[in-house]
C-alpha cells in the first residue's frame, strides 16, 4: 500500500512537472510567434509611411487593406461595448463591426493627414516584450517604442488574439500610454448608461458611415 | 484514519493541481452561441464597476458644467488665437519657442527627478539643459535630443503619486481644465518651484502676460489637431476627455512603462466578453 501511494505521488509530481513545462513552452513559442507577427505588421505598416513613392491617398488605401487583414474589428466592438455586448442584438452586430472599422480606419487616416503636414520624418518600431493574458493563453500584449529619426517618440502596446483559425489578430493598439479600446469602452459605457444600444449605432453612423 | 488522510494529501494537491491547469484549456470548448455564464457576467460587472467613474467622478454633474465653460471659452477664444499663432508663424518658428519654453521647465523637471530617487533621468535633464543652453541657443533649438537625450516631463503631482499619494477624485477646474486634488496641489508647487515665477515678480505686469499667453497658446496649438480629432470621433466629449487625461497621467507616472497594476488589461476578455477565440 506504501509503495502504490508512493508510486501514484511519484507519477503526479511527473505530470505535473511535464505538463507545466509543456505549458510555459508553449507559452514563449505563441509569444515568439506574436512578436513575429506584429514585427511583420510594423515593418508593413512603416514602408506605407516612410515611403516618397505613394500620395497620401494611396498610403490611406493600403494601410486599411493592412488594417483589414490584421485586425479584429468584431473583438474590437465587444470590448468596447464592455458589459453591454451582451445586449446587441445579432441583427444589429454586422452593422455595429463595419462602423468600428470604419472609425479606426478614419482615426488612421487622419493621423496621416496630419503627419504629412510636418517634415519629413524616418519613423521606425521596435517591439521588445511579450506577455501572454486571459485564461486562455490565446491574448497577448506586446510592448515596444516608436522612433522618430532614431529617438525614441513614444510607447506602442499592441493587444493580440489568436482566433478559431489560429490567425493573430489584433484588438487594440495603446500609443504613449492611450489604448483606444479603453478610451471608446469608457465612452460608450457612459453613453449607454442614458442611452440604448440603437442610439449608440445612429451615432456612429451619422460620424463614420 | 487522521494519519491516513494526511498522508495522501500531496497526491490530492498534485491532482488538484493538474486538474486546476487543465481547466483552462477545457474553456476552449465552450460553445459560442450558449448563453452567458452568470459567474462570467457578474465577473465583467464587477471589473466595469471597479472601473467605473462613479467612484472616480464622483461631481460629474458639476464637472460637465465646468467643461461646457471651459470649451465655450476654448472654441469662442483660445483655439482661434491658436489658428492665428500657427497661420501667422512658420512650423519651424513654432517649434523654436515650444523647445524655448520645454527648457526653461528644467528646473521643475530636474527637482523632481530627484525627488523619485531617479539619478538617470536627472542626469538626461541636466545634460539636455546644458546642450540646448549653449549648443542650442539659449534652448530654441533642441540637440540634445539627437544626441539620444529624449526629452520627459516630471512634475511634483507626479512625485507624490512616487510616494503613495492618492490621486482623489476627478476635477475640472476653470481655466485650468482635467485635474485631481493630487494634480492641483502639484501645479501649485511646480509654480512656486519655477524660477520664472520669482523672476517674473520683479517685473512688470506687462512681462509676466506675456509669457502666460505665450505658454498657453503654444500649448492650446500643440493640441489643435488632436483635440479636433477626438471630439469629431467621441460619442461623448467630456467622457473621452476624462479618459485620455486618466491614461495619460498614469502612463507619465510610470515613467512610459507600461503597467499591468489594476489595469482595465486585467479584464479576462475571452472569459468575460464569452468570446470563443
Amino acid at each position: 500500500m506504501k509503495y502504490l501511494k508512493n508510486v501514484l505521488l511519484l507519477f503526479s509530481l511527473t505530470i505535473t512537472f511535464t505538463l507545466s513545462l509543456n505549458i510555459k513552452e508553449a507559452e514563449s513559442q505563441s509569444c515568439d510567434e506574436t512578436i513575429n507577427f506584429i514585427n511583420e505588421i510594423s515593418a508593413k505598416t512603416l514602408s506605407i509611411v516612410n515611403t516618397e513613392n505613394y500620395t497620401i491617398n494611396q498610403k490611406k488605401y493600403h494601410l486599411s487593406n493592412l488594417l483589414l487583414n490584421n485586425a479584429d474589428f468584431k473583438t474590437m466592438g465587444k470590448v468596447a461595448l464592455g458589459r453591454y455586448s451582451r445586449k446587441l442584438p445579432k441583427d444589429r452586430e454586422d452593422q455595429y463591426t463595419v462602423l468600428i472599422k470604419n472609425m479606426v480606419t478614419d482615426m488612421i487616416h487622419t493621423k496621416l493627414n496630419t503627419n504629412v503636414e510636418e517634415e519629413a520624418s524616418s519613423y521606425s518600431i521596435i517591439n521588445r516584450t511579450c506577455n501572454t493574458k486571459g485564461s486562455k493563453n490565446r491574448e497577448f500584449l506586446v510592448d515596444g517604442d516608436i522612433l522618430k529619426n532614431d529617438s525614441k517618440l513614444t510607447t506602442i502596446r499592441w493587444w493580440i488574439i489568436l482566433n478559431n483559425a489560429d490567425d493573430y489578430k489584433v484588438i487594440d493598439i495603446s500609443l504613449a500610454g492611450v489604448s483606444l479600446a479603453l478610451q471608446k469602452r469608457e465612452e460608450f459605457t457612459s453613453y449607454l448608461s442614458k442611452n440604448s444600444i440603437d442610439d449608440l449605432i445612429k451615432n456612429l453612423s451619422d460620424k463614420f458611415e | 484514519m487522521k494519519l491516513k488522510i494526511r498522508s495522501y494529501l500531496p497526491i490530492l494537491f498534485a491532482l488538484i493541481f493538474i486538474f486546476s491547469m487543465n481547466d483552462s484549456h477545457a474553456d476552449s470548448f465552450v460553445d459560442p452561441e450558449k448563453d452567458i455564464d452568470t459567474n462570467y457576467a457578474v465577473n465583467i460587472d464587477e471589473v466595469d464597476s471597479q472601473n467605473s467613474t462613479n467612484g472616480y467622478d464622483p461631481i460629474e454633474t458639476t464637472n460637465r458644467k465646468i467643461f461646457a465653460f471651459n470649451d465655450g471659452l476654448d472654441k469662442g477664444i483660445l483655439k482661434p488665437l491658436a489658428k492665428g499663432y500657427r497661420a501667422i508663424v512658420p512650423s519651424q518658428g513654432r517649434t523654436a519657442i515650444r523647445n524655448f519654453l520645454h527648457n526653461l521647465e528644467t528646473p521643475t523637471v530636474l527637482i523632481n527627478d530627484l525627488l523619485q530617487g531617479n539619478s538617470d533621468r536627472a542626469g538626461i535633464t541636466l545634460k539636455r539643459f546644458m546642450i540646448n543652453s549653449t549648443a542650442g541657443f539659449f534652448g530654441f533649438g533642441d540637440p540634445a535630443s539627437d544626441l539620444g537625450y529624449a526629452r520627459h516631463t516630471e512634475d511634483f503631482a507626479q512625485t507624490l503619486a512616487v510616494y503613495g499619494v492618492p490621486d482623489g477624485p476627478y476635477i475640472v477646474s476653470p481655466f485650468f481644465g482635467p485635474s485631481t486634488p493630487r494634480h492641483i496641489a502639484g501645479r501649485i508647487v511646480d509654480f512656486a518651484a519655477h524660477p520664472l515665477t520669482w523672476y517674473l515678480q520683479e517685473q512688470d505686469s506687462e512681462a509676466r502676460y506675456t509669457y502666460g499667453i505665450t505658454e498657453t497658446l503654444v500649448a492650446r496649438e500643440e493640441l489643435l489637431d488632436i483635440l479636433d480629432e477626438t471630439e469629431a470621433n467621441s460619442t461623448d466629449y467630456y467622457v473621452t476627455i476624462r479618459n485620455l487625461y486618466r491614461q495619460r497621467r498614469i502612463d507619465e507616472i510610470n515613467n512610459g512603462v507600461p503597467s499591468d497594476e489594476a489595469s482595465e488589461y486585467s479584464i479576462d476578455t475571452a472569459r468575460d466578453l464569452n468570446l470563443v477565440f
